[in-house]
């Protein structure tokens, strides 16, 4: 594999997974404007203890997962993120003030995904800006529906998850 | 370090215990909630990942001064350790040929993406192999975009998009690195593989291609690849030893194509050893199923990365006919003799089989019309005594009877039920011009397939009215290309003569309703060949296929064989979707006449 080298900036997709039994697992997909992938990142599960629950209380989705997951996540990347989309409400309510302003994705119906905030606070203080800021994103992206790249995020979580444990098979076209 | 709620100097046994307790330290402001808590003196976090915030509490609910030490517990929360994991993937130039560069292009797919925004509903989506096993790499493919993105966004223009079936099939190849594409005919399997082709040209995964295919076809995928690939330059394998030595070596070229009867001649030079390709395209790669032949041993030995077979029909007489193929894919990982369950196991990865009726539900239905028609009294005669004669004299080669001898009287009797040698008599070719007359008045095109061209010149002279074109064998194939096009454009010309051999892969003759089979091929799977030379994608209406056997003959008894082995093999391959096309053995060629092979008596069929 080659390096990302060609790229001045990339976009962010992020998001966390929670499962009871392993706790959160961030992952932060950089793509190119035509959406294809440039880095992903993926942390270790993180299962905060009853203590943790406790003590943090209802401050603890937002501080883990807005601020230490996402945060470490987007430290790792590569390229400086021109943009970052999650489809987290906690990555907005958790994230420090980053250069690289969240912005919300979240689906209205099956068919269709629309960016609610950019960011959150921005968009419950000045409506028009959300106007501006998504016919700026699509200028920028050429991903028809934004909650796409969360399903790949997912899905690569799951791959990693999994890969530990897949059994080595033979390779016809090794042979050859 | 720890906040002190208690009075300093306070020592010894107390009714106030105070516990104390760790915890990361958040680097920004946070909410109300926690800035409240002023009270506690907080130590200031080095950084926030390492940082730890201790707390101390009074457990005991007292908080007289005066009274004694409280006693205190003590307890860290410890930070929550993370850990990141990076994969970082090569960023693929959009257009490794064009006028634009890639970050050009880039932008300019992005804005088109923009202006051509619709609500795409369907996502196909490479998944990656199971003998892929690096994490990295099957993350590369797993976090690729849909492929309808590539035409929603005109990275890559396609002249038509394609249907959700073909975006499945390159999804399917584009992550494989030995793979079998084996859809029914008509389905575009030529389509799938140039678009494949393309994207890995364009993602600079593959700079080498090699396409192997039939010589008739070279042409055919000429014009594909014109209309699918026209930014990819492409170079034929054609001319002089001189000429081909130097195409064989032309880097400008990405990909190369050659046809399997030049492999025998340039042996030397695609095989020598600084030779090497990233991808070798089989089509109709049923060519190499015999594993003793020259054509499979060339292709196997050639150098290259990935390999893909495309046929229509990877199973054409027995299931050693995969074995065969795989070689090509990897040499011994099918053997012959394998249980066809193990083998439908073993394959199932690496072949991808949809026949039409799975895919294209607006697929325009396929009608079949089998005509049994009793021979005319002269056919009846001639072949009565063909075959009494033929068995006696085959009954009387004994053990020395092989399954040529056999075969020789299958012909012989085939063609008598085509015409009557000493009088031409036809009952079927009066079957057939009864039916072209409708198909000519209703101002429709149909073609007619025979195994020999001899049947096909006695066919013509009856037939003048139907302005009938020939295609096979003995046609220059420099002519072959204007034959086709007078047959699509001149409205007097109704029908199309062709041979099994010549004309079963690779036409797109969609324009036809009707196809005749006046004789029957040993083989189904040629035939579905043959017929889907008009039942196709882009056909503009049902498509009525006659098969003409004639009665109590023993055309009908292969019919019937065929049959029977059709449906036993679409049992057996139902889980992989591999075709259930198959010929004849050589004890069910005996069986035709109830004859003992040398190796001992066998049933004979029907």
């Amino acid at each position: 594999m080659s390096s990302t080298k060609g790229s001045e900036t990339g976009i962010g997709f992020v998001t966390v997974v929670k499962s009871e039994e392993l706790g959160y697992v961030g992952g932060l997909l950089v793509v190119n404007p035509l959406g294809r992938p440039l880095e992903f990142h993926a942390t270790a599960p993180v299962k905060p203890s009853r203590a943790h629950e406790i003590l943090y209380g209802a401050t603890l989705e937002p501080f883990l997962v807005g601020e230490r997951i996402v945060g470490a996540l987007t430290e790792a990347a590569k390229l400086p993120l021109r943009l970052v989309l999650t489809d987290r409400r906690e990555v907005i309510d958790g994230a420090p003030a980053a250069s690289w302003g969240p912005v919300l994705v979240r689906s209205h119906d099956d068919s269709d995904a629309a960016i609610d905030s950019t960011p959150w606070e921005l968009r419950r203080a000045v409506g028009e800006f959300e106007l501006a800021a998504r016919d700026s994103l699509r200028e920028t992206l050429a991903i028809d529906d934004l909650s796409e790249p969360f399903d790949r995020i997912r899905e690569a979580l799951d791959e990693a998850r999994k890969s530990a444990s897949r059994p080595a098979t033979r390779r016809p076209g090794e042979a050859a | 370090m720890s906040g002190e709620l208690l009075p300093r100097g306070v020592e010894g046994d107390s009714l106030l215990k105070v516990a104390t307790f760790a915890w990361p330290m958040p680097s920004s402001s946070r909410g109300a909630e926690r800035r409240d808590d002023s009270a506690i003196e907080r130590p200031r976090a080095e950084s926030r990942h390492a940082g730890q915030l201790d707390f101390a509490v009074d457990v005991t609910g007292g908080g007289c001064g005066e009274v004694a030490n409280p006693r205190v517990a003590s307890m860290k929360i410890a930070a929550l350790p993370l850990k990141v994991r990076s994969f970082v993937f090569p960023e693929a130039p959009s257009f490794a040929w064009g006028n634009k560069g890639s970050d050009g292009a880039d932008r300019d797919a992005s804005a088109n993406g923009a202006r051509r925004r619709s609500k795409l509903k369907r996502r196909t989506r490479m998944k990656p192999p199971t003998d892929v096993i690096k994490l990295q790499d099957r993350l590369y493919y797993l976090l690729q975009p849909p492929l309808e993105s590539l035409v929603s966004a005109e990275t890559i223009r396609f002249p038509f998009e394609p249907f959700p079936y073909q975006f499945e099939g390159i999804a399917f190849l584009y992550p494989r690195h030995a793979a079998i594409l084996a859809d029914e005919m008509g389905l575009g399997k030529t389509m799938q593989a140039i678009s494949t082709m393309r994207l890995l040209l364009h993602g600079r995964e593959a700079r080498q291609i090699l396409l192997i295919c039939p010589k008739p076809l070279v042409s055919n995928w000429r014009r594909e690849f014109a209309q699918w690939a026209p930014e990819i330059p492409i170079g034929v394998i054609e001319g002089d030893a001189a000429k081909r030595s130097w195409q064989w070596r032309q880097p400008g070229t990405p990909i190369k194509i050659a046809n399997y009867e030049l492999l025998m001649r340039d042996r030397d030079e695609v095989l020598a050893p600084d030779l090497h390709f990233d991808l070798v395209v089989l089509d109709e790669a049923q060519r190499i199923k015999n594993r003793s032949g020259t054509t499979n041993k060339i292709v196997t030995s050639i150098r290259r990365t990935r390999s893909w077979a495309l046929t229509g029909t990877p199973v054409e007489n027995s299931l050693d006919d995969l074995v065969g193929i795989f070689d090509f894919l990897s040499e011994g990982y099918l053997r012959p003799g394998m249980h066809p369950r193990t083998i439908a196991r073993e394959v199932r990865e690496y072949v991808l089989r949809r026949t039409k009726d799975m895919v294209l539900e607006d697929m325009p239905p396929k009608l079949y019309r089998d005509e049994e028609i009793d021979l005319s009294p002269e056919q009846a005669e001639t072949y009565a005594q063909a075959e009494d004669s033929g068995v006696i004299r085959l009954n009387e080669l004994g053990d020395s009877m092989t399954v040529q001898h056999v075969f020789e009287l299958v012909l012989r009797l085939k063609q008598i039920c085509n015409f009557d040698p000493s009088t031409g008599a036809s009952s079927k070719l009066e079957r057939l011009e009864a039916d072209l007359a409708e198909v000519a008045a209703s101002g429709q095109k149909a073609i007619v397939f025979s195994q020999w061209v001899k049947t096909i010149e006695k066919l013509r002279p009856r037939l003048e009215p139907f302005g009938p074109l020939e295609y096979h064998g003995k046609i220059a194939s420099p002519k072959r290309d204007a034959i086709l096009q007078r047959f699509k454009e001149d409205p007097k010309s109704h029908v199309l003569l062709m041979s099994y051999g010549a004309g079963s892969v690779g036409l797109n003759l969609q324009f036809c309703r009707y196809v005749f089979l006046f004789d029957r091929w040993w083989n189904p799977a040629i035939e579905d060949q043959a017929i889907n030379r008009a039942h196709r994608i882009g056909a503009a209406g049902s498509v009525t296929v006659t098969r003409m056997t004639s009665a109590n003959t023993i055309e009908q008894r292969i019919h019937d064989v065929l049959q029977q082995k059709r449906e036993l093999f679409e049992t057996v391959f139902s889980e992989t979707g591999a075709p259930g096309n198959i010929g004849l053995t050589q004890d069910e060629i005996f069986g035709l006449f109830n004859l003992a092979t040398p190796k001992g008596p066998i049933r004979r069929a029907g």
